[in-house]
């Protein structure tokens, strides 16, 4: 029976994708939003995705990484693990960086303490270090990271969010605009601070 | 570093993915990076520092089976493919490894 047959997708074709999430494939733990840099593929003939395509995917995860870095808004500790992980540090050589017991750094990551201002300005230069060119790509000036003002307390209905237009030219990555966008939620967030105790 | 069988594709692999220009994923190997919390970022570190645990090359390519490890140890294998003729890498499946 004709109708019974499975249909298995052959013809597959690349379209260009718009306001991607890609948080979950760069492993952020918040969002982030692509439009250019990936292609989308999918069957031409029942429409079904079949997956992505990615310019440079290196130079992305860089990005992401450099604009979170260089927002002023507190890390909380799945951040601090995200920046970690991208530059490519086990916990016990970031700890050794930071000079910190790796088990301080644990309950950090874990989310059962905050991270201190001065520790978390350290996790960020040395990500911004690593990727200088994303950081200049991404219109971020690493150097001013040590006279930001970061609260002190993490604060749970304020989320980072970053929308990243992106223009690929030569395999080269380039923002359209020559900067990001990183937005916060629109909750008010002065009642739901939960101060945590920052060592 | 590499199985003694692939030492040849081990070397030449490793040249292109050091610097990975076009990477195609799978649904298949997005929706595994997803529930096993494998980052785009891991994902690429095991490319450039993993080994060949096997390979098969052909005209203008190769499919292989690599082997690496994240910063936190944890080992990861990814099955793909790889077109030196457009220089991109195929991502068809990986898998964290407990
Ligand atoms: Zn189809």
């Amino acid at each position: 029976m004709a109708g019974l047959d499975k249909h298995i997708c052959r013809k597959i074709h690349v379209r260009e994708c718009k306001d991607y999430d890609a948080s979950h494939l760069i492993g952020a733990p918040f969002p982030v939003t692509l439009t250019g840099g990936v292609l989308e593929k999918h069957c031409e003939e029942c429409n079904a995705k079949a997956g992505h395509i990615l310019k440079n995917p290196r130079q992305l995860t860089r990005m992401v990484a450099v604009a979170r870095a260089c927002d002023d808004m507190k890390l909380n500790g799945s951040e601090v693990r995200f920046l970690r992980k991208s530059i490519n540090l086990k916990a016990k050589e970031l700890a050794e960086k930071l000079d910190i017991d790796p088990a301080h750094l644990s309950r950090i990551e874990n989310g059962h303490l905050a991270i201190s201002v001065v520790l978390e300005k350290l996790v960020r230069s040395a990500v911004c270090l690593s990727f200088l060119d994303e950081a200049r790509i991404v219109g971020m000036d690493g150097s001013s990271i040590l006279s930001m003002n970061i609260p002190s307390v993490v604060c749970s209905s304020r989320i980072f969010s970053l929308d990243l237009r992106l223009v690929e030219q030569n395999n080269v990555l380039h923002v359209v605009g020559g900067e990001r966008s990183a937005t916060v939620s629109s909750k008010s967030w002065k009642d739901d601070c939960e101060p945590k105790i920052a060592i | 570093m590499a199985r003694e069988n692939y030492k040849a594709e081990q070397l030449w692999l490793n040249s292109f993915f050091q610097e990975i220009k076009t990477l195609d994923l799978s649904l298949e190997a997005e929706f595994e990076m997803r529930r096993a919390g494998v980052s785009l970022a891991e994902l690429l570190d095991v490319f450039a520092s993993g080994e060949v645990e096997w390979a098969d090359r052909d005209y203008d390519g190769c499919s292989f089976v690599i082997s690496g490890r994240n910063c936190d140890d944890e080992e990861i294998k990814i099955y793909g493919g790889f077109c030196s003729e457009i220089e991109m890498v195929s991502v068809m499946q990986i898998e964290r490894v407990r």
